[in-house]
């Protein structure tokens, strides 16, 4: 079938979806179905930029897109988290020209990395940046190691990685290649000697399995490390976080390009450094990107503060099955010193897919909520119980701990008796199961 | 009583340390004393010191490397065994126990030989669902979650039998390895936690060891109300249930 025909087809289809509301797959699916190698056949940029990783590659790409769009780019990118080969090519087509060029300047993707390998048969990226690998949906993931062998598997020779250097597993895929740039956080007042998380993934070296050592961490098994047997080691960065402050939510990169941040937090700390160093390395000015990334706010949403009945609160969306996205929010919640409640909503484990799969309960640092300023731990949502028990090793006394497996009713508890300031933490999946019931002020 | 937790930092990939944290508390809710041991790879084993020892799941690399240093104690680890020494292996670790184990690129590893079963490992789909299993153990349905990308021949002495998940072999609906008093299963992560049937098992298999040992019953609401919440779940989603 012609090409331009196919084109024009995707983008009626697009159209079409979008007034009915459904989703960007559709278009891609019915035309790769009439042609599968139709991503051969038209003319792409000659930039083509895949983020990929287990945490935060959507706010990644949303900031990337952000400042090279500011700074005079045309930018085709998969924002509407299509990140399958379907999603890909609907946004593709949907950009190109009826004669079968791409119209952008340059192809920005969140690459899911399960399906790395599938998309980069088609093209190949320019760019690679690939933020971190760490326990992430095992229950379709496997685990951290079988998804960096799915990625290996998407990275053409060809390709620069822009690689992030403080994660062992993701320093694994810089062995014995030149085209890398290496990114990372100095040593700052919150690293700490030892390892403060509840299992770590950094203990015993990915490429040879001898014992690591490290020299400092940050959080989990993130921070400067060398293999006691093997060459892998903490690289030398080119982009380099060397002064940040959480309480004042700022980075310094490079001792002298100052980014004020909108939220704090140590993940933001790297999305915003990951950001800075593949802008710069396309060629935008780091006084440029300073300007485009100050005080930027994510349109992704994922605080949103709120009022419900006279409390005020912030919900701080994390990802079940991910103890990683927990323990940054629950380092959220624990460093504000006022009187806080605590509430945790596990009710649908997942949004795409069905399970009842909780062992990652195990895996979180709640017994960090065992801090004076938390006064009470509301618990809720169809697997309250699993997170009672978990709650039960935390040295958490049994009467701050509630547990109310109705979500409406245990919203009603909250707006009567729970005291402070609330933190809500929970999935995608279920947080507007929990706004809905009160009122929304602002979003971050 | 020592209870062994076997490559604690190294295969422990699905939250399995639950295991040991809540048996613990059992045991001691029963009036023993418990002494948790861990040990990993460049450590002396001496099975015969234990009353108790868990194994649990590591990526396909961990496991490799797991096996290689527990060669050196297979002889050690057998009589214990042989014993009756309670053990639960969960995920990738009990599959150490058998003769082989070939992995993804076709490289056969020596196993530990316990059991005469076969493990083959491939790089391209990972076997993951939910799970749900009776055993001869206990009444009560076991509820839990598979999660590998092996299969295991030649198992003579399964543990369950699955009416939901994958078993030893994709076509069979017989899990793990049942031998004496070890347990040995895919259903990872905290199994004993979500099964307070199969804990109170293990708790007796456990206490027995010591003498004038009688279980006192003791009741856990939160972990019943988890597994009936997960088996009422789960079980909605059998083919018979779903309307
Ligand atoms: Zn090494």
């Amino acid at each position: 079938m012609k090409t331009s025909f196919l084109i024009l087809l995707c983008k009626l289809l697009r159209l079409a979806g979008k007034m009915v509301g459904k989703g960007s797959s559709l278009p891609g699916r019915v035309i790769l179905k009439l042609d599968p190698n139709i991503l051969q056949k038209i003319k792409l940029p000659e930039q083509i930029v895949a983020v990929t990783g287990s945490n935060g590659k959507t706010s990644t790409v949303e900031m990337i897109a952000h400042v090279l769009q500011s700074n005079g780019k045309k930018v085709a990118y998969n924002k509407e988290g299509s990140n399958q080969i379907e999603g890909v090519t609907t946004f593709l087509l949907n950009d190109c020209t009826l004669s079968g060029k791409v119209k952008s300047d340059l192809i920005l993707m969140e690459s899911d990395e399960r399906f790395a390998r599938h998309t980069f048969r088609h093209f190949t990226p320019t760019h690679y940046v690939i933020t971190n690998l760490y326990r992430d949906q095992m229950t379709r993931n496997g685990h951290p190691e079988w998804v960096y062998d799915i990625v290996g598997e998407s990275i053409h020779d060809g390709t620069h990685l822009v690689l992030n250097a403080d994660d062992p597993l993701v320093s694994c895929f810089g062995l014995g290649r030149k085209n890398v740039t290496w990114f990372g956080v100095d040593r700052l007042p919150f690293s700490t000697d030892r390892n403060t998380s509840l299992y770590n993934d950094g203990r015993y070296c990915p490429n040879c399995k001898a014992p690591m050592e490290y020299d400092y961490y940050h959080y989990n098994h993130i921070g400067s490390y060398h293999c006691t047997q093997c060459e892998l080691h903490r690289n030398d960065t080119a982009y380099t976080v060397t002064d940040a402050s959480l309480e004042d939510s700022y980075i310094v990169i490079n001792g002298k390009y100052r980014i004020d941040l909108s939220f704090s937090g140590i993940y933001h700390f790297y999305n915003t450094l990951a950001t800075f160093a593949i802008c710069n390395l396309l060629g935008v000015s780091g006084e440029d990107i300073v300007s485009s990334l100050n005080r930027y706010t994510m349109k992704s949403g994922r605080i949103v503060n709120f009022t419900a009945g006279e409390k005020e609160g912030t919900l701080l969306t994390s990802k079940h099955e991910n103890s990683i996205s927990y323990d940054q929010s629950i380092r959220v919640a624990v460093q504000d010193k006022r009187d806080t409640t605590v509430t945790v909503i596990v009710d649908a484990i997942s949004r795409k897919y069905y399970t009842s799969e909780t062992s990652w309960l195990w895996d979180i640092d709640f017994e960090l909520l065992a801090a004076d300023s938390v006064k009470e731990i509301i618990l809720t949502g169809r697997y309250c119980n699993d997170l009672a028990v978990r709650f039960s090793y935390c040295g958490i006394a049994p009467e701050k701990i509630h547990v109310i497996e109705d979500i409406g009713e245990a919203v009603t508890y909250m707006k009567d008796h729970a005291p402070g300031y609330q933190y809500v933490i929970t999935c995608f999946s279920d947080k507007d199961k929990f706004l809905d019931k009160v009122e929304r002020r602002t979003e971050e | 009583m020592k209870l062994l937790f076997l490559y604690y930092n190294l295969m422990n990939l699905y939250g399995e340390i639950g295991n040991m944290r809540v048996l613990e508390r059992h045991l001691r809710d029963q009036g023993l004393e418990i002494t948790i041991v861990g040990k990993t790879l460049g450590d002396e084993l001496d099975f015969s010191q234990y009353d108790f020892v868990y194994a649990a799941s590591g990526t396909e690399r961990s496991q490799k490397v797991a096996l290689r240093h527990l060669l050196q104690y297979r002889d050690s680890l057998a009589q214990a065994i042989e014993r009756g020494v309670p053990m639960l292996f969960t995920g990738n670790s009990f599959e150490m126990l058998g003769s082989s184990i070939t992995d993804a690129n076709g490289t056969q590893h020596q196993g530990l030989g316990t059991l005469p079963f076969t493990t083959t490992e491939q790089g391209q789909t990972r076997y993951v669902t939910d799970a749900i299993a009776t055993c001869e153990l206990i009444e009560a349905p076991v509820v839990g979650f598979v999660n590998k990308c092996s299969i295991c021949e030649g198992i003579s002495s399964p543990l369950f039998h699955l009416s939901m998940g994958c078993g030893n072999t994709p076509d069979t609906q017989e899990e793990g390895l049942y031998y004496r008093s070890l347990l040995g299963t895919h259903l990872i992560g905290p199994l004993l936690v979500k099964n307070p049937a199969l804990m109170e098992w293990m708790v007796n298999r456990i206490g027995e060891r010591q003498e004038g040992f009688s279980y006192r019953p003791k009741r856990y609401e939160y972990e019943e109300k988890a597994y009936l919440a997960t088996y009422t779940a789960l079980r909605e989603r059998l083919p018979e249930n779903k309307k």
